[in-house]
């Protein structure tokens, strides 16, 4: 009998093991994504398949990814952020009026980024001090972002011509993008945050349990407002990209980049009721996305019916996940 | 005909992941009988009438009603078995008025147009509503405006709008004044003349003996015995024994009197919140188990929740070790060694969906860290470090901790704050929802901390658990503390007038 229990505890320790490299949500993420890859390269072997394109798919979606990154740690800790799109909005304007108006570069990026930091932080401390939804929030901030926008632009497009801004955006090392590797490297910090500090264990117990997390001694208060303060400055960085891709700052710029980074995060396996999920999840689900678009694309459907599909295919994978963790 | 067997549950067991909560159990229920069940939290009384209720499927077992044997897959099935439970928490929509919550899926409507006729719903409620001595002033307000009392009147008003011939109450006067209960008792009484059947789940033996005609044991989700009550004579030492299952003297660890020290760590001082809690004044000694007791909502729960951080308080002052402290949050009680394990160990205890080694890792991520990054090793080194001292069953530390027994569970949470080094330990409702073996595991946990020189405040809402386990017990009754008995001259009756505000002949 003795032999039958840690031999059972054996098993278990090896499958954790496993758990830890990659979780099982993720591992499936990873099998859908190689098949459309697999499929792709063999309907496409000439369009899709080539490392030009690949890496396209990657630069397209690093700024969403970045955005998504922010979308992920506030989901998981319990809250949602509407307001992310014309927050980056918003900063890419602020960078573009500031560099048009030639102020040194770097205090425009700093500018900019604490733009993205200080919405955060407001959305922080309305929601945790005034404890109204954040769904209500964020809303509500996002429509303030964009009408600031366009008070500083006037609804005009300022050109943005800074090179290194460009270079940030549009350059390359070797065959990989830059943003890519910016995507990347971030990605990566936040998924080591998330899984191997005491401040990514506390924030998936705030939004596990935001009673049980403030009785074990979490300040949750301070907790939230530094997720939100963290998916501000990241919202930053992100706009300052922007406005290089576009070379220009575009008071519509970021739209829709709310939505698109909840799909990738819930695609991506993130609970939206908080406490669990994962930020290479999230970099999975934004790639699955990517490569869902590029493939349309190539196969020539059109554009109306390409975000039919990529609405299709959220409910669909959503909906396997839900399926397979209620029978667990 | 009052006297026959209306209800039979034969062999019924049922297994939630990590207990077994029913076991074989029997039970019958006659017309015109109130039949009480007893048992210790945990024993199976109310997983019992969730299967009863549809709430819950048996794995195993048969219901016969009259005779006729039947399946009850979902609550819609008990009601057409003309049977309606009355849960602890209650089933009423807290935004629809009473007439809506008794019509609620079986409106009236007008013949003509089809739309609901309000006006007959309204009078025929409040007839029934008026029958049962509910007496609103306002019918129109939404029942959450109505007091817990007449929620449960309400609760009973749409269990006789379904005709209802086998009622179960879970635990009706908990929550109720002793004037409430007398109202209840009254209307139970008339049921039962008119020949409902009815189920009584209570642990207040008191009640139970004055209410009911048999009662039936459970135990560890086992059938013990039924007794005669007719006379309502039934014993409770006999009663209890048979809950408990083993004489009280050995369920509880013997209290060594030197292990508690002269040294004064906590000091509270005329501690009051308007409206939960008035001039609350005591103090925790070394190595000592200070008890709580009292009725729900005498405000217990809230006058920890202030010493822990968690709840602000108007005026008084709380001491620690002589010195005078104003403890502002959680974060700074737990640095001042106090902790508090809670009433409810999943909405406030857990969090469920992590591990058990996370969960016990969570206040205590200072020693588990090294260069901001957690080391596994050392996570895994800590948590089955209290994962032995408590014996924490099974030992896999990476288990989803909602996976485990509520037993285990509530050891999880001891080991969260053990891990710690607390001074003191504030204990609300330790053994709520935990079987008797885990129980008495419990008891004898804090009976070795007393040895280590940590203080105890013991809340609870038992009473043989006070009496078994605390040196002194003061008792709370409506936000005052009014009574004081050293574990020499305590008695379940001296607490009980205190509880209830009767006062004391000391």
């Amino acid at each position: 009998m003795f032999a039958k229990i840690s031999n059972s505890i054996k098993v278990n320790r090896s499958s954790e093991y496993f758990r830890f490299v990659i979780g099982q949500k993720e591992l499936r993420l990873f099998v859908l994504l190689a098949a459309m890859v697999a499929i792709m390269a063999v309907l496409k072997p000439d369009t899709f398949f080539t490392s030009t394109n690949l890496f396209n798919i990657l630069r397209q979606i690093s700024l969403i990814t970045i955005v998504a990154v922010a979308q992920t740690l506030v989901i998981i800790s319990g809250g949602i952020d509407l307001s992310v799109g014309f927050n980056l909005g918003l900063c890419g304007i602020i960078i573009s009026y500031l560099l048009d108006a030639a102020f040194n570069p770097a205090l425009a990026f700093f500018a900019g980024i604490s733009a993205g930091l200080l919405i955060g932080l407001a959305n922080g401390l309305i929601i945790t001090l005034v404890k109204l939804p954040p769904f209500i929030v964020t809303i509500g901030m996002a429509y303030i972002a964009r009408g600031l926008a366009f008070v500083v632009t006037e609804g005009f497009t300022i050109r943005v011509t800074n090179e290194f801004v460009s270079e940030l955006a549009n350059g390359y090392v070797g065959p990989i993008p830059i943003m890519t590797i910016i995507m990347f490297v971030i990605v990566v910090i936040f998924s080591y945050i998330l899984n191997h500090t005491p401040f990514g264990m506390k924030t998936k117990a705030v939004g596990g349990n935001i009673v049980a997390a403030k009785l074990s001694g979490i300040n949750t208060v301070t907790h939230r407002l530094k997720i939100h303060v963290i998916g501000g400055i990241l919202c930053g960085i992100a706009g300052l990209l922007m406005i290089g891709r576009l070379n220009a700052g575009n008071p519509n710029a970021g739209m829709n980049y709310d939505v698109d980074s909840i799909a990738a995060t819930v695609v991506g396996g993130t609970s939206m009721n908080g406490g669990e999920g994962s930020i290479l999840g999230t970099l999975l689900g934004s790639m699955i996305l990517g490569v869902m678009r590029n493939a349309l694309v190539l196969l020539k459907v059109s554009m109306y019916w390409q975000t039919v599909v990529a609405g299709a295919i959220i409910i669909a994978v959503c909906s396997i996940d839900y399926l397979t963790n209620k029978n667990k | 005909m009052n006297g026959e067997v209306i209800l039979r549950m034969k062999n019924i067991s049922k297994t939630f992941p990590g207990v077994q909560a029913l076991k074989d159990v029997s039970f019958d229920l006659k017309k015109g009988e109130v039949h009480a069940i007893v048992g210790e939290n945990g024993a199976g009384k109310s997983t019992l009438m969730k299967v009863l209720g549809g709430v819950h499927l048996a794995e195993k077992g048969e219901i016969e009603i009259n005779g006729i044997p039947v399946e009850i897959h979902n609550p819609r099935d008990a009601l057409n078995h003309k049977i309606s439970v009355i849960h602890q928490e209650f089933n009423l929509v807290p935004t629809l008025n009473v007439s809506e919550n008794i019509f609620l899926g079986k409106e009236l409507t007008k013949k003509l147009t089809g739309s609901l006729d309000k006006r007959l719903m309204k009078k025929r409620s409040r007839e029934l509503a008026e029958s049962l001595g509910l007496n609103l002033t306002n019918y129109d307000a939404p029942v959450r405006q109505l007091s817990i009392a007449q929620q449960q009147l309400v609760e009973i008003g749409k269990a006789l709008f379904n005709e209802t011939s086998i009622l179960v109450m879970d635990e009706p006067t908990s929550v109720l004044t002793s004037k409430e209960t007398e109202v209840l008792f009254r209307l139970i009484n008339q049921f039962k003349k008119e020949g409902m059947a009815i189920v009584y789940i209570s642990h207040r033996l008191d009640e139970v003996v004055t209410i009911s005609d048999r009662i039936t044991v459970l135990r560890d989700g086992e059938y013990i015995t039924t007794m005669d009550n007719s006379e309502k004579k039934a014993s409770k030492d006999e009663i209890c024994a048979h809950m408990i299952g083993r004489r009280i003297e050995d369920y509880y660890p013997e209290r060594k009197e030197d292990a508690i020290s002269d040294d004064v760590i906590l000091e509270v001082k005329n501690l009051t919140t308007e409206g939960y809690f008035e001039d609350i004044s005591f103090n925790v000694r070394k190595g000592e188990i200070l008890g709580f007791a009292g009725l729900v909502g005498a405000g217990r729960t809230e006058i920890m929740k202030s010493i822990f951080g968690e709840s602000k308080y108007d005026s008084g002052e709380i001491i620690l070790d002589g010195a005078r402290k104003k403890i502002k949050s959680t974060t700074e009680a737990i640095k001042e060694g106090i902790v508090l394990v809670p009433e409810d160990r999943k909405q406030e205890g857990l969090v469920l969906l992590m591990s058990l080694a996370d969960n016990i890792a969570i206040p205590n991520t200072d020693q588990i860290t090294s260069l901001g990054t957690i080391v596994r090793r050392k996570k895994s080194n800590l948590t089955n470090e209290y994962v032995n001292k408590l014996s924490i069953r099974p030992a896999l530390i990476n288990r989803p901790i909602r996976n485990f027994s509520g037993g285990n569970q509530q050891k999880a949470v001891i080991a969260k704050w053990l891990a710690t080094n607390p001074r003191l330990i504030i204990l609300d409702e330790p053994t709520r929802g935990v079987d008797v073996g885990a129980k008495s595991e419990i008891y004898t946990i804090v009976n070795s901390l007393t040895e280590a020189g940590v203080g105890i405040v013991f809340v609870s809402s038992e009473l043989t658990e006070l009496l078994g386990v605390c040196d002194r017990i003061l008792v709370v009754h409506e936000g005052r503390i009014t009574g004081e008995f050293n574990r020499t001259d305590a008695t379940e009756e001296k607490i009980m007038r205190a509880a209830a505000g009767m006062g004391n002949e000391m």
